[in-house]
């Protein structure tokens, strides 16, 4: 009889457990890539954001030459002339893009890649590295120089190393961009590099509006012209400015010193002096697809 | 005999207890799909990453004291362009405090429509951005080869979830009405597997 009673017991036990779902969750919740900055480059500078893989940025800059002080007789720059970048970018994977741009400075084709290397979970103190090389083609060839369009005296090579990190819950971001830069002086006999550090702070209001400031300075090597037409030496670099995103846009808008766009060229320093009151206006759109 | 009848009398209640529970076949073709429309601009997100049970007792579908429980991982959910997947996770989902969205309830109405097709209504509570909101959620089920694939479309308004329609591009805004479609697959497991 006591055997029976346990047997039974054990059959309602059994039943009382079977009695509940057994499912338990399979799947952690996906880890999504640190997004310190809204955008894969500031003004002048790349972000360790990077394209997901076969997305398509764009991208049209100008940098007005005329000064700010020339005041309404230039519209404050706006009558132009202007220094133009075209690019277009495409994400290979979600941590590699490459983007090809072109300025009308020197006619400076732009070839660029960028790759995520290392992203830092923390929470108070997020960090995160990219690597961006690029090549640069000067195809515009002065009439002085007894040189053919595709001489290797044409071409610029630059290495940046990106590193973001944010701070007050994604409020404050920050960036310094530490860039080598080969062949700065194009018609130099000797070739020459430049080294320089840069950073920049942008500070995100709300959805639609930050503002930011960012600066390069060269450290060591080249500081002079890179065109045969410009006199004297290359200075270092400040923008100053704020951003608009609405559904999809980027809008950069900003006064800087520099009005150099491809990176081989902003490099080498700002064409104006800062100091001089040499401030330009200048805009950036950029559009993700 | 009196120790047979109470034997026999138990084993009717293991019988009667007896319970049936179908979870989330990951391997398969499964498919969540949210449609935004507006008269300038569709657009849509998919995943696959759902889980969760149907679990019932008894040994007829659908059976006494059903529940059912599905979620959907957020930060897999993909738009096809990166930034609005981003935009879509960090300004309108809010993943990083809520990234899964699940409903949980059970099925209160089923009808056979033929050998192999149910149509049914699930009562619950669907939760995305926080907010817990109570529906009826009308499904077919389809029985076929040893697994159950669910079908169900419905709608659901962002300003139920506290969710602020964000723009596309400039002055064009997500419909508040965002259309939801599932097509996916559960099959049966042991439940005298631990």
């Amino acid at each position: 009889m006591k055997s029976i009673l346990i047997l039974l017991n054990l059959i309602t036990i059994q039943s009382l457990l079977f009695a509940q779902p057994k499912w338990k969750p399979q799947n952690k919740i996906k880890k999504v890539d640190l997004e310190l900055f809204r955008t894969t480059q500031t003004a002048n500078f790349p972000t360790t954001e990077s394209l997901k893989e076969g997305d398509i940025m764009y991208e049209i800059s100008h940098r007005f030459l005329p000064s700010i002080k020339d005041g309404w007789d230039s519209f404050f720059g706006f009558d132009g002339p202007a220094r133009i970048r075209f690019a277009l970018g495409y994400g290979i994977n979600d941590h590699l893009m490459i983007t090809l741009g072109r300025s009308n400075n020197t006619d400076n084709l732009d070839l660029q890649i960028k790759q995520k290397l290392l992203q830092i979970y923390n929470r108070k103190f997020p960090l995160v590295f990219s690597l961006q090389g690029g090549i640069s083609w000067n195809t515009e060839v002065p009439a002085n120089i007894s040189r053919n369009r595709i001489d290797p005296a044409n071409f610029q090579y630059y290495l940046q190393l990106v590193s973001n990190t944010s701070l007050f819950n994604k409020k404050l971001g920050i960036g310094i961009v530490p860039s080598l830069l080969y062949n700065s002086f194009i018609y130099s006999v000797e070739k020459q590099y430049s080294l320089t550090i840069g950073g920049y702070f942008q500070y995100y209001i709300n959805k639609m509006w930050s503002v930011w400031l960012e600066f390069n300075s060269t450290i060591a090597g080249y500081r002079g012209r890179i065109r045969l037409d410009e006199q004297g030496k290359s200075h270092n670099s400040i923008a100053l400015g704020f951003d608009i995103e609405t559904g999809g846009h980027i809008f950069h808008i900003m006064v800087t010193n520099n009005a150099r766009l491809n990176p081989s060229q902003y490099l080498v320093g700002a064409d104006r002096s800062a100091a001089d009151d040499m401030w330009r206006l200048g805009f950036g759109i950029l559009r993700y697809f | 005999m009196k120790y047979i009848s109470l034997i026999l009398l138990f084993l009717l209640i293991q019988i009667n207890t007896a319970a049936e529970e179908w979870q989330v076949k990951k391997d398969e073709n499964n498919l969540v799909k949210f449609i935004s429309s507006t008269p300038l601009l569709d657009f849509e997100g998919i995943t696959n990453n759902i889980d969760g049970f149907m679990y019932w007792e008894g040994s007829n579908l659908f059976g006494a004291k059903n529940k059912v429980y599905f979620e959907v991982d957020l930060n897999t959910v993909k738009t096809g362009i990166g930034k609005r997947d981003r935009d879509m996770r960090e300004d309108v989902l809010e993943t990083d405090k809520w990234p899964k969205s699940y409903f949980t309830g059970s099925i209160i109405e089923y009808q056979q429509i033929d050998s192999t097709t149910y149509n049914v209504i699930a009562q619950g509570s669907l939760f995305i951005h926080g907010v817990e909101k109570q529906m009826k959620i009308p499904a077919k089920i389809i029985l076929n080869d040893g697994t159950l694939k669910v079908i169900s479309k419905f709608s659901i308004y962002l300003k139920d979830f506290n969710i602020e329609a964000p723009s596309l591009m400039a002055f064009i805004k997500v419909a508040e009405e965002i259309k939801l479609e599932l097509s996916f697959f559960l099959q049966n497991i042991d439940l005298r597997q631990n």
